[in-house]
């Protein structure tokens, strides 16, 4: 009995500080300077997390604007989307984000990063972000 | 049987220090109960999968490591549609004029109290330009979540507006 409370108190504790990050490399021919990005804000985001993604990518060097759709200009060549999730855990903590890279023209995914984390490993929004913008936009 | 293994990786997951690994097996899963509005006025269509040649992937799910491999994805959902397609009396002809190419991209699972699980596909039409769909489901369990994801995608394509006037030649 006790090497059973035992065992599911490990596996407790290990779950609720676990984080994952899964991101693959974008492929070199939507990783160009000479590409025009547009960071879209879903609408319901009023963090302004399109900003936080955009910045990242401009430290980069790369030519990006954000907004929300009705600001995306029509030149755009790679569209950057997201996706947050919240969870309240004696304050409001981002347990999972998901960036997409999408075609503007055809919504054809292109590139895709995304971290998942509880609530005892939780890093702040920033740090989340260029985690995944890091493996999806630097090369190793 | 299949609650069965739902219940082992349950337990698995949370009785075990170490992660378990469970290959996520699209050929297993039951999709049912497909409902389409209708397919009436087309006669013949080919359904060809493209498959994206990746490796399989390892996805962390808390305790448990998820193998899933996309191309497996793109056969089930591409034989659901055929399927689909055959029991509203539609000609399935891979030499047909009318052609719809699927392609299951991406495969992501999104623990949270429950798990999402999203899928990514392409969809073109003919020799039209491939155009990029999500459709995601949420379930306690992620093999129930990702049934209902595949089950998701062949209903949007099959209700696609889009797909069914280039069907009928519109």
């Amino acid at each position: 009995m006790f090497r059973f409370i035992f065992y599911v108190f490990i596996a407790l504790s290990t779950i609720s500080c676990s984080t994952a990050l899964k991101v693959d490399l974008v492929a070199d021919e939507f990783r160009q300077d000479s590409l025009k990005y547009f960071v879209e804000n879903h609408g319901s985001d009023e963090r302004g997390l399109d900003r936080v993604i955009a910045f990242e990518l401009q430290d980069r060097g790369y030519n990006i604007s954000y907004g929300t759709k009705r600001d995306r200009p029509e030149d755009v060549d790679v569209l950057v989307v997201y996706e947050d999730r919240w969870q309240w855990d004696m304050s409001n903590y981002l347990i999972h984000m998901r960036i997409d890279l999408r075609s503007p023209k055809t919504n054809v995914l292109l590139g895709t990063g995304s971290s998942y984390q509880t609530s005892l490993a939780r890093k702040p929004v920033n740090d989340v972000i260029k985690n995944i913008v890091s493996g999806m936009f630097d090369s190793k | 049987m299949k609650k069965f293994i739902k219940l082992s990786i349950s337990i698995c997951a949370i009785l075990s220090g170490v992660s378990c690994t469970i290959n996520l097996d699209p050929h297993e899963f039951d999709i049912e109960g497909i409902k389409v509005v209708s397919l009436s006025g087309i006669e013949s269509v080919a359904v060809h999968p493209k498959l994206v040649g990746a490796k399989e992937r390892e996805l962390l799910l808390a305790a448990t490591t998820v193998i899933v491999d996309e191309d497996e994805f793109t056969k089930v959902l591409t034989g659901e549609v055929e399927k689909v397609l055959k029991e509203n009396s539609v000609h399935v002809n891979s030499d047909s004029e009318k052609s719809i190419e699927i392609q299951v991209v991406r495969v992501s699972l999104q623990p949270d109290r429950t798990t999402y699980c999203v899928i990514d596909y392409n969809r073109k039409l003919g020799e039209g330009e491939a155009y990029g769909f999500q459709s995601k489901a949420k379930e306690f369990s992620f093999i129930t979540a990702c049934e209902n994801a595949l089950k998701n995608a062949a209903t949007d394509i099959l209700n696609d507006s889009t797909t069914i006037k280039y069907l009928r030649g519109e």
